[in-house]
């Protein structure tokens, strides 16, 4: 395969920013959801 | 004592549940086997090599943002016109709009990439890379919109009339390469004659990429407007408790 640099690379850039937006958002669920009762989840 | 985990496991995570659980899964298996057809099993363009490759992903990637500024707008619509005016459309749309931006950056991301193996250039201020980078900026300017305070209602109404306004861009930018002459090409699936000329095995890798990725759309939506529903949870409860503290004051 040519220019896999370029290849490879546009496929790592889209998994990692995925990967680090959630894993952000699931840290950040965890920090909220100490603070919250259950009644104000209506998905539980 | 609560601890928070750098890696959280999405299985344990409090905005999930058995049925965002199994789809997170499907998921991730779907991503995985659209890398290995992407990257090995299928065949080389006859003009454009390798770099077809590359394909596989800039499409969804644009595919899944275009997807989730329109439901912005929907879900914006519907909390204004709503009999409700429900919080939870907003925060759909507050949710979806963040994911666009994510996967409107990363398409531009690729795009460069792919640009730079065709055009011999990373950029190049054409109708279709021109209209797509405003349209980026357009919906990061929705999100300062959204986080510019004020109730909840307010933030609402602010944004949802940016929602509505911003989606009139994508006609834009997804007929800039008919309106203008463009170094991007033309639609390859979605042609006026439906006739399309790509091979068997590419054509079903390149569907199963846009599925994939909407699938994903979803997941992360899904989780998003319910962080963004325990965070206004925290604000209404911060609010409640300096009322409260301001009622004690007077008595």
């Amino acid at each position: 395969m040519d220019h896999v640099q370029f290849i490879v690379g546009g496929y790592v850039v889209t998994f990692v920013a995925v990967g680090v937006y959630v894993v952000r958002m699931l840290r950040q669920a965890r920090k909220y959801n100490s603070a919250i009762s259950d009644g104000d989840k209506p998905w539980r | 004592m609560n601890s928070i985990h750098p890696f959280p496991s999405p299985t344990s995570t409090p905005t999930g549940t058995r049925a965002s659980r199994g789809l997170g899964v499907v998921v991730f298996l779907g991503m995985v086997l659209l890398t290995l057809l992407g990257l090995f099993f299928t065949d080389e363009d006859v003009v454009q090599g390798s770099t077809v490759r590359l394909m596989y992903i800039h499409v969804p990637t644009a595919w899944v943002a275009y997807l989730a500024f329109i439901v912005t707008a929907l879900t914006s619509a519907m909390y204004m016109w709503g009999k409700q005016h429900s919080l939870t459309f907003d925060r759909i749309a507050g949710a979806s709009a963040e994911v666009g931006v994510i996967f409107m950056g990363l398409s531009l991301v690729t795009g460069s990439l792919w640009g730079r193996l065709t055009w011999g250039t990373y950029w190049q201020w054409d109708p279709r890379l021109t209209t797509t980078a405003f349209l980026f900026i357009t919906y990061v300017g929705y999100l300062a919109v959204r986080d510019l305070g004020g109730s909840h209602q307010q933030r609402a109404k602010r944004s949802g009339v940016v929602a509505l306004l911003a989606v009139l861009e994508i006609p834009l930018v997804h007929f800039s390469v008919v309106l203008w002459r463009s170094l991007h090409q033309k639609a390859s699936v979605l042609r006026p004659n439906g006739n399309v000329t790509m091979d068997g095995l590419m054509l079903f890798t390149l569907l199963f990429g846009v599925g994939v990725f909407t699938l994903l759309f979803t997941w992360m939506v899904l989780h998003r407007q319910r962080v963004l529903a325990l965070a206004d949870a925290i604000d209404d409860g911060g609010l409640e408790a300096a009322l409260q503290e301001r009622r004690n004051e007077n008595n």
